[in-house]
């Protein structure tokens, strides 16, 4: 064997480690969209089953804020996975600036999240109202705190990316983290319009 | 080890048109379309722009096909068990009268 075909086994070794690990998360998201896809189901279900008598009570959530909160979680999406193409690009920089500003952009989302709750709450909206509403705080609750997860887990990644003790094994602990995140963002681009468009 | 050979699309022309496809869907919403075409309208934007993400941003465009059974299969249940549960919860005469919602 010569030293060239040595190093292609190396590699494919090495790529197949990768992809167990990547399996391994991508079964973990299958997971997740069994248990929020089994919320949504129901709720889209029982939301079709009232003929529209929710709509009016469905109404007081707001549009705006909802939107403003899709885009903050969109463009977190798109920071994320800069971070991951920084790191293909040996930035070390990069990857870490971009980490920072997920973490950031995550942050804000549950911020204007609980602030919308705070509104809500004390114009009388509560789990406790109606089904709408017991719907519409349990899926966006279940959904805020997987952001909360996922944000914890980029600020561990951000602060290993400015120690430099990211870098051994950086390129799969973005990446899944990443996967990660965008399932998350995925969440929201259904729930967005399920629960805050009029129908 | 770091992956040099993967592709990298252009994710800011995907941002921009997840911007694009959230501005329709909220011009589709005050169409007066029924309650049940307006939900249908509703999960087929979301639903593209899902796969957008999922093609670009996780990558599922470049992966093998293991990864992408894992990735759909699920989603086909979910569609699934909606549409089998739709005539039992929402076409049901009987049931369907206990899921009004009481408003204060």
């Amino acid at each position: 064997m010569n030293r060239t075909s040595i190093t292609m086994e190396n590699h494919e070794i090495l790529q197949g480690r990768t992809d167990i690990g990547k399996i391994g998360m991508w079964w973990f998201l299958a997971s997740e969209v069994m248990t929020f896809g089994g919320f949504l189901a129901v709720y889209i279900l029982y939301r079709l089953a009232s003929r529209g008598a929710w709509a009016e009570t469905a109404s007081h959530v707001s549009v705006l804020i909802g939107s403003i909160n899709t885009v903050v979680l969109l463009t977190s999406s798109l920071t994320m996975i800069k971070s991951a193409e920084a790191v293909d690009n040996e930035n070390r920089n990069s990857v870490r600036n971009w980490l920072g500003l997920t973490v950031l952009l995550g942050i804000l989302f549950l911020l204007i999240k609980a602030t919308e709750y705070f509104i809500e709450i004390n114009h009388g909206f509560t789990p406790l109202t109606n089904p709408f509403w017991s719907f519409y705080f349990a899926l966006t609750g279940l959904h805020g705190l997987h952001v909360l997860v996922g944000i914890i887990v980029n600020l561990i990644l951000f602060v290993m990316a400015c120690r430099g003790t990211l870098w051994p094994n950086i390129q799969q602990r973005v990446e899944f983290a990443g996967l990660y995140w965008h399932f998350v963002d995925i969440v929201w681009i259904f729930l967005f319009p399920l629960l805050y468009f009029q129908y | 080890m770091t992956n040099t050979e993967r592709p990298h699309p252009n994710y800011v022309a995907v941002w921009i048109w997840l911007m694009l496809l959230l501005a329709v869907s909220l011009v589709a919403v005050y169409l007066p379309f029924s309650q049940g075409l307006t939900v249908f309208l509703i999960l087929v934007i979301a639903l593209v722009k899902s796969v957008l993400v999922a093609t670009y941003f996780m990558h599922l465009r470049f992966e093998r096909r293991l990864i992408l059974a894992i990735a759909i299969i699920p989603v086909i249940l979910f569609i699934g068990m909606l549409l089998t549960l739709l005539p039992d919860i929402v076409y049901n005469p009987v049931v369907s009268v206990f899921y009004s919602a009481d408003t204060h």
